[in-house]
């Protein structure tokens, strides 16, 4: 089909998690093709393959958009397993989806059976900063006490939409790139404090 | 050269015109060669012989054959059929004891709708089936219970990192797992596809592949460790799979959930029940709650097993004795008792089914165990209070095989062997079905013996009339049948059963028939026979011609030896002779065949018959004629009273008055009991 490259640049396989309606999609296809859809349909499963060109190096990026409404725990495991990095969304209107991250984070960890999994905790829709109900400090306090990056997002403006995915492909090549997380333990501690630093409220 | 080698003929390349030529040369004069022809021609006579002989032996020995094929192919197939019942309750049984509770719902409405729902079954074997025929090292797909098949196609395989195309697939979508098949590209026989992996529903991820560079129409399967990604031909087809692939989700996560809540309840049940006794233990004495005895907590496994080895009246024993130690004081108030009891109850349903089953002369009911096969599920199902249901099939099976055993006697030689063999053995089967029927049923269903009884007679019957009452059947044969069958129904009045009502009734109309056939033809050839008649004596040629007509006419009752003249001939003309013989015949054999509701149809034909004749005869003018009126008159018409008198007991009237017409008088018949020879010398 298809002429065949030589090389294929690295694939990342990012999964969208967060309860429904906090706009994974709406993430998702801002970060694909740069619009806003207004018109909320559940999404079941959809995936998406985007080249990026992270540090000057070309990378592929395979996004697994799942449902916020799979009633069903053990078929969510069926898609966590194929993941490498975590995108968990929440959304700062809606306490009851930042409490459900902590579910998600624990179904994560416990099917990937990885406390390293690269994983960035979202809090959506900050354009609604009128509306907001989740205090900033609090979503600092829980990725800190999950020692991953918090970000926040707005889907509307496309407010970190590319920061948000590239943070995390960044902390996945490095992932891949070795388990260099033994010999050389800085930039992995560098990575983790640093989007936290740069989280903009 | 004299003998003839016969190997030259055996030879392949023999070729005649040669071996001729040969002859000729070596053969000195026509002689010779007139006897080499000779021996030729035996030896062709004599091959020919052989060759009949032997075709004739390999003719019987193929007939042997191929009954006995026949045979053993009978025997397999109720084999088979014997196997695949097994096998049907096999499932039955691992479906109620694994997955039994789980599903109580489908299982009732099983019940409902067996029917139903065994035709469903069927058909979805037989897609497996089909599926299992096509894919070479299929798994086995019969292994899952309630496997279907959601969704099938062809699918294009995506490479998942590099999106190019790998190969083409054919996948199955089932209830419970997803099967993946690729094409063999030179494929021979039915085989088309060849068995890849199969992924179970719950460890499958199905994601719609919204973009993927140049790939459309294309999903993702995502069953770890493997990705898999097809690409649809269209849209819609890719729409289709994404629709079946959710129904196949719910449905899973449907079961799962009633899986749970089952689970649930009984962990409920079952941590109370562990629970109580291990409180026993510890608060040491509890008089309430008692554990089970060991046979009674694991009686509806060692039901299972007794029903599969058949040991039916051990089951029956086992399940009475369980339900009986259930109730009893010492278990009233056990957490366990209510679900074994229920359980016991099911098995109950499942052991008559097999019983019902078993009775069940059209689905695989062998002759050959006879009727006492039939005692231990009828006295079984009689136990669980079905005797009506288990009556009916007994006397289906009754009626089976009485129509076997009717069926086996051959219509060979007279009807009236047939006939009496085929009562004979009607009457026996009737016979052995009702003493097994006695032992076997109470009292008040007696009732259904004799409705069923009296059914099988008519159908016997009306079969028997068909072959019996044709206008072919002589008068006397038609007796003789008549005689047997009434002989047959006489004896089986020793049973206890009296069916002579019965078989006198069926064989009312056809006797009539029988006789008033027997006037038409008769009063028919009346006219014929006086008009052809010489009015002479007739010539009998031999004293042996002789003497066998005096006999018949004794048989009839006449004794005619005083008419022979001049030792062959007899003083009487032809149509008198034949006459006489009918006339007598008709009364002789109708008394004997009619009851004494069809008397007045029997006196009306003598009556016509001799009537017409007499209008007939008396015009003649002939002096000979005139004495053969005479005879008819006065010598076979007060025999025929007398014979009416002695056999029914009183004076046929109409004929009575017949005679008074034409001036005979009639004897007093006080002092006669048996006419004497003399009276007609």
């Amino acid at each position: 089909m298809s002429k065949k490259p030589a090389a294929q640049p690295t694939l990342h396989k990012v999964i969208m998690v967060g309860s429904g309606g906090v706009g994974k999609s709406a993430l998702t296809l801002q970060f694909m093709y740069d619009e806003f859809v207004e018109d909320y349909e559940p999404t079941k499963a959809d995936s998406y393959r985007k080249k990026v060109v992270l540090d000057g190096e070309e990378v592929q990026i395979d996004i697994l958009d799942t449902a916020g409404q799979e009633d069903y725990a053990a078929i969510r495991d069926n898609y966590f397993r194929s993941g490498e990095g975590f995108l968990c969304v929440f959304s700062i209107t809606e306490p009851e989806s930042f409490d459900a991250t902590q579910e998600f984070r624990e179904q994560i960890l416990r099917v990937k059976n990885d406390d390293n999994i690269p994983f960035l905790l979202v809090g959506n829709k900050s354009d609604l900063a009128d509306k907001r109900r989740v205090p900033l400090e609090t979503c600092r306090e829980r990725a800190h006490n999950w020692q991953v990056p918090y970000v926040e997002t707005s889907a509307k403006t496309r407010d970190n939409v590319d920061k948000a995915f590239l943070t995390l492909i960044r902390q996945m090549s490095r992932v891949k790139r070795g388990l260099a997380a033994e010999e050389d333990p800085a930039p992995d501690d560098a990575g983790r404090c640093k989007p936290s630093c740069c989280s903009i409220s | 050269m004299s003998e003839i080698d016969m190997d030259k003929f055996a030879v392949p390349d023999f070729v005649p015109e040669r071996y001729v030529k040969d002859l000729a040369r070596s053969c000195v004069g026509g002689e010779e060669l007139q006897q080499q022809k000779e021996k030729i021609q035996n030896l062709a006579e004599e091959t020919a012989s052989a060759l009949k002989k032997n075709v004739y032996e390999n003719y019987m020995q193929f007939i042997e054959t191929a009954t006995e094929i026949s045979h053993l192919e009978t025997e397999m197939y109720k084999l088979s059929h014997l196997l695949s019942e097994q096998r049907s309750v096999l499932t039955v049984l691992s479906h109620a004891s694994i997955l039994g509770n789980e599903n109580g719902l489908s299982r009732e409405s099983l019940d409902n709708h067996d029917v139903e729902a065994e035709r469903a079954e069927e058909e979805r074997k037989n897609k497996l089936n089909l599926i299992t025929e096509k894919v070479e090292s299929c798994m086995n797909l019969l292994d899952v219970p309630d496997r279907t098949l959601l969704h099938e196609g062809d699918l294009l395989e995506i490479d998942a990192e590099e999106n190019t195309a790998l190969q083409r697939m054919h996948v199955y979508l089932f209830n419970d797992c997803l099967m993946l098949t690729s094409w063999i590209s030179n494929r021979r026989g039915p085989m088309r596809y060849k068995f890849q992996v199969s992924y179970p529903i719950k460890n499958l991820a199905v994601v719609n592949v919204r973009d993927l560079g140049t790939v459309k129409q294309a999903f993702k399967v995502l069953a770890f460790p493997d990705t898999r990604v097809f690409q649809c031909n269209s849209f819609a087809i890719k729409k289709d799979w994404l629709d079946k692939f959710e129904i196949a989700k719910k449905l899973y996560i449907e079961k799962e959930n009633s899986k749970q809540k089952k689970k649930d309840s009984q962990e409920k049940s079952k941590s109370e029940s562990i629970e109580s006794p291990s409180l026993s233990v510890e608060e040491m004495p509890s008089p309430q709650i008692t554990p089970l005895p060991e046979w009674l907590a694991d009686v509806t496994e060692e039901l299972d097993v007794l029903i599969v080895e058949r040991h039916f009246q051990k089951t029956y024993e086992l399940m009475v004795s369980a339900q009986k130690a259930l109730n009893t004081e010492d278990f009233k108030n056990h957490p366990q008792r209510v679900d074994i009891l229920k359980k016991i109850e099911q098995k109950q349903k499942s052991l008559i089914e097999i019983l019902l089953k078993d009775l069940d002369v059209t689905h695989n009911w062998s002759l050959r165990g006879g009727l006492q096969s039939t005692r231990q599920p009828v006295l079984i199902l009689n136990k669980f209070n079905m005797t009506s249901q288990a009556c009916d099939l007994f006397l289906t099976i009754c009626s089976y095989t009485v129509k076997v055993h009717v069926k086996r006697v051959q219509l060979e030689g007279s009807i009236n062997t047939y006939v009496k063999q085929v009562g004979e053995v009607f009457f026996c089967s009737l016979s052995d079905a009702l003493t097994e029927f006695i032992s076997l049923f109470p009292k008040n269903k007696i009732s259904a013996f004799i409705v069923w009884a009296s059914l099988q007679l008519r159908i016997l019957m009306s079969q028997i009339i068909k072959q019996v009452f044709t206008p072919q059947c002589a008068l006397d044969s038609v007796q003789d049948c008549v005689e047997s069958l009434r002989e047959q129904c006489t004896l089986f009045c020793q049973f206890g059963l009296d069916l002579r009502f019965q078989l006198n009734s069926c064989l009312r109309t056809p006797i009539i028939k029988a006789l008033r056939e027997y006037k038409e033809k008769t009063v028919d050839s009346m006219k014929n026979k006086i008009t052809e008649d010489k009015w002479t004596p007739v010539n009998m040629h031999t004293k042996a011609g002789v003497n066998k007509f005096l006999k018949q006419m004794e048989t009839l009752g006449l004794i005619l030896a005083k008419y022979v003249i001049n030792e062959t001939w007899v003083d009487l003309s032809s149509s008198t002779i034949w006459f006489t013989k009918s006339i007598v015949t008709i009364q002789k054999i109708g008394l004997q065949l009619v009851n004494k509701d069809m008397m007045d149809n029997l006196d009306e034909y003598i009556y016509t018959i001799f009537n017409s004749w007499l209008v007939l005869a008396s015009v003649n003018d002939i002096s000979y004629a005139k004495k053969n009126f005479k005879f008819i008159l006065e010598t076979v018409m007060p025999l025929m009273l007398r014979c009416y008198k002695e056999e029914v007991g009183y004076d046929n009237e109409k004929l009575v008055a017949l005679a008074k017409n034409y001036g005979v008088s009639i004897t007093p018949s006080k002092n006669i009991t048996k006419y004497t020879s003399n009276e007609y010398l």
